[in-house]
Parts: structure tokens; sequence; C-alpha cells
């Protein structure tokens, strides 16, 4: 087998068909900080976000066939996954549950791909100043459905505003942060 | 759901900021409108960029994974790339299996060591939707090799004489699958492809439950003939007791 580091992400999930755990190992190293990081963002807690990762990893195992490299990366595929997960998740948490479950999330062991750890920290930052740009209803919207969890009806809701008004926020505010984000130089083949 | 109320609807998608009837509805149109589904497939992108930060998986979760990577029947890694055992030859009763499955092919007896690279690009039913974008590039592939000077085409048959497989061989040593009449096999099974060098079964890798595009790269040896068996998903290191289909090259 080739250096499985060298290898693309593709290539990796076609090791990954073929059952070899090695590719699978790196298919984490590469995502799997990534996945946790989001689902435990969402989630607010760790050991939510681990059940989440774990399932992430193990759907991918089991059906890597799923995976559809012309329709995107493999971190969207993964993060997509993570986050349905995670919302799924959190919808069937009450409230109150949810505010307990709220630990420490915040100081965990490195992540073996520091290349790898280090370019989703530009990304961050970049998303970060791409996010900050977003006019501030955009940006509430955007962050109420995607980091809280909420149906784009609930936000509405939340925010006392009409859903249409809503969806056309989310719809021009995402808009806006892809502008923003290629703008920067971070684009979806790069994640 | 039109697709101008769909169109609408794919930033909050793509958030997972649906749900119920709407977001089955819209999913069922994203699965058969291709401009829905590209856009969409643009946001999940933003929408990743959105969800990343850069902390680090907790200790020992990659570790519970494996753990319960376990619990499925046996993994095996892939059929090893190369064979070069001196000593450690094939067990004789695993050669008499294929002498007697492949009576038809002349087998030479050698202690000769055999180094056999093999690169199998496409092998499983799994990687189904991965290979489907290179599907037409490997009908190219299968094209140009028949109208290479020097192929060679081999046509495996049954024991009844019936074709299952053909494929066919450039002299630098690629090889496609041109067409199969192979069953598509039961959950845990694969078909494994089998070179005879030197009179020794040498695997040249697993083709899945349901062969599609297979395409693989012999190094340093030709085979006297190829030959099929069913096996454990995963692949073999010996051949199973029948070749399903066998042909001399
Ligand atoms: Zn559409």
């Amino acid at each position: 087998m080739e250096d499985l580091a060298e290898a693309s992400d593709a290539q990796l999930v076609t090791h990954v068909a073929r059952y070899s755990q090695a590719a699978l190992a790196e298919v984490y190293r590469r995502h799997g900080g990534a996945v946790f990081g989001l689902a435990s963002r969402v989630l607010n807690s760790r050991a939510e976000a681990e059940d989440v990762t774990q399932e992430v990893f193990l759907r991918l195992w089991n059906a890597p066939e799923r995976f559809d490299p012309t329709r995107g990366s493999l971190r969207a595929y993964l993060m997509t996954m993570a986050h349905g997960r995670a919302v799924d998740a959190v919808r069937s948490l009450s409230a109150a549950r949810r505010r307990e479950a709220a630990d420490a999330t915040r100081s965990f062991a490195p992540a073996p791909d520091v290349a790898q750890r280090a370019w989703d920290a530009v990304v961050s930052e970049q998303v970060a100043a791409a996010l900050a740009a977003l006019p501030e209803a955009e940006r509430r919207a955007i962050e109420l459905a995607y980091f809280e969890g909420h149906t784009y009806v609930e936000v509405a809701r939340i925010l006392d505003e009409p859903e249409g008004t809503i969806k056309s926020r989310i719809r021009s505010g995402m808009r806006r942060m892809r502008g923003e984000l290629e703008r920067r130089g971070v684009q979806g083949a790069e994640l | 759901m039109n697709h101008a109320d769909a169109h609408d609807l794919l930033a909050p998608l793509s958030l997972d900021a649906l749900d119920g009837e709407v977001r089955g509805e819209l999913e069922a149109h994203v699965a058969v409108c291709a401009q829905c589904q590209r856009e969409l497939d643009d946001l999940r992108e933003v929408a990743t960029a959105l969800g990343t930060t850069s902390l680090a998986a907790p200790e020992g979760l990659w570790e519970r994974i494996a753990a319960r990577l376990d619990e499925r029947p046996a993994p095996i890694e892939p059929p090893p790339l190369v064979f070069a055992r001196e000593g450690h030859p094939p067990s004789a009763r695993a050669l008499v299996r294929v002498r007697r499955a492949l009576a038809a092919v002349s087998l030479v007896a050698a202690a000769a060591v055999v180094a056999l690279a093999v690169g199998l690009a496409h092998e499983s039913a799994r990687v189904g939707s991965l290979t489907s974008a290179l599907a037409s590039a490997q009908r190219g592939a299968v094209a140009t090799a028949l109208a290479t000077p020097g192929h060679r085409v081999v046509t495996l048959t049954s024991s009844s004489g019936e074709g299952l497989a053909t494929f066919v061989m450039l002299p630098d040593g690629r090889g496609y699958l041109v067409r199969d009449a192979l069953a598509p096999l039961a959950a845990g099974r694969t078909y494994q492809l089998w070179g005879i060098v030197a009179g020794r079964p040498v695997s040249i890798g697993v083709m899945g439950r349901a062969p599609r595009s297979v395409t693989f790269t012999l190094a340093d040896a030709t085979p006297s003939a190829l030959g099929i068996t069913v096996e454990p998903r995963g692949g073999s290191l010996t051949p199973a007791t029948t070749m399903v289909a066998s042909g001399a090259v």
C-alpha cells in the first residue's frame, strides 16, 4: 500500500472501502478534530460530541460508498454528517439537560496532524473575520441556526421576525459568507 | 416541491435549519435536481468552513472508535502487494486445490521467488459511487487498451464453459475488466482475482460483491492464467477450493 499520509482524501476512502483501518485512522487524523470541534460546539457537551464523532467515523467505515468525491470535499461530507447528527441530538434534548450537559470542552490533547490543525486555525480565523463582516441580522440568524441547532422557523420566533425574512437573511448571509471566504482565499476545495 | 421553492430553502437546509415535512420534500427535490444539488454542495462547503475549529479530538477517542471496528466480522487488510516469500510458499494443499480448479491450465511448478506488485484502483461495490466519476474514464481506458497493439483479451469461463468475465491486458502489465456476467454475491463475500505465476496462485486483488470497473497493474510478472474465486469480504491469502471462472492468458 502506498504511503497513506500522502494519499488524497478520496484515495483514503477507497482504502477504507477495502476495510483498511489504517486508512480510516488517517482520515481521523486529518478530520477527527474538526468533526469533534463542530459537534462539541453545537452540543456543548464533550461526551455527546464524542458519541457523534464515533458515529460519523463508524458510518464512513460501514458505508464509504456514500461519499461522492464529485460532490465536494471529504471534510464537508464528514462535517455535514456531524452537524446533522449533533442537531438531531440537540433537538431531542431538553433545554435544562443541555445546560447540565455543558461541561468543559476547551482543553483537549493535541491532534497528531499539526499541519491540518494549523490550516484549520487559519480557516477559523478567516471565518470569524468573514462572519464579523456580515450585517448583524444575517450573522445572528446564521449563528442561531447553525451553532444553536434551531430551525429557521424557530429563529424567526426567537428574533420575532417573519419566517420569510429569516429565510432570506440566511440565504443572503450564506452568499455573502461564500464571497468573503473566497476573497480571503478560503475555498471549499482547500478545506 | 417545485424548483423555485426548493432553491429558496437551500441555504437553511445547508445549516440543517429545516425539519419535518418541508425537509423531506426538499431533500426529495434535491435528489433529482442537479442544479439544486450543486448549489447545496456549495453551501455545505461554506457551512463546513463556518464550523471549522482547530480543536483536537480528545485523547482516547480514536481507540474507542477502533475498538468498535473490531466488533465487525474480521476486517482483513487487502491482499499483500508483494509476494516474495522464499521459504514461505503457499501451502501444498492450497496449491493442489488450485491445480485441480485450473486443471485446464498448464501449471508450471517452480520454487522461484515471485514478486508481483498490484495496484487495484477500483475493486469493490463499497466504492461504487467513488468510481462512478471514473466510470467513463474507465470505459475510455478499456477502449484504448483494446486498440493498443500487443493487447491480449482473456476470457474466464466457468467449468461448464460459460463466459463469466473478460479482461484486456496490456504488455505493460495493466489490465481492465471489459465485461462480466458474475452474479452479485451476498453481503460479506467478494470476488477475488488471481494470477497463476510460475505455477502459484497470486492474489491480484478483490473485486467486490458486484464487480463493475476493475483496473489492475501487474509488475515484473506475467501470469499464465487468471482465475476468480469467491472469498470472505476483504479477500483471502490463498484461494478458495473452487474457481468460479478461469482462463489462460
Ligand atoms: Zn431544483
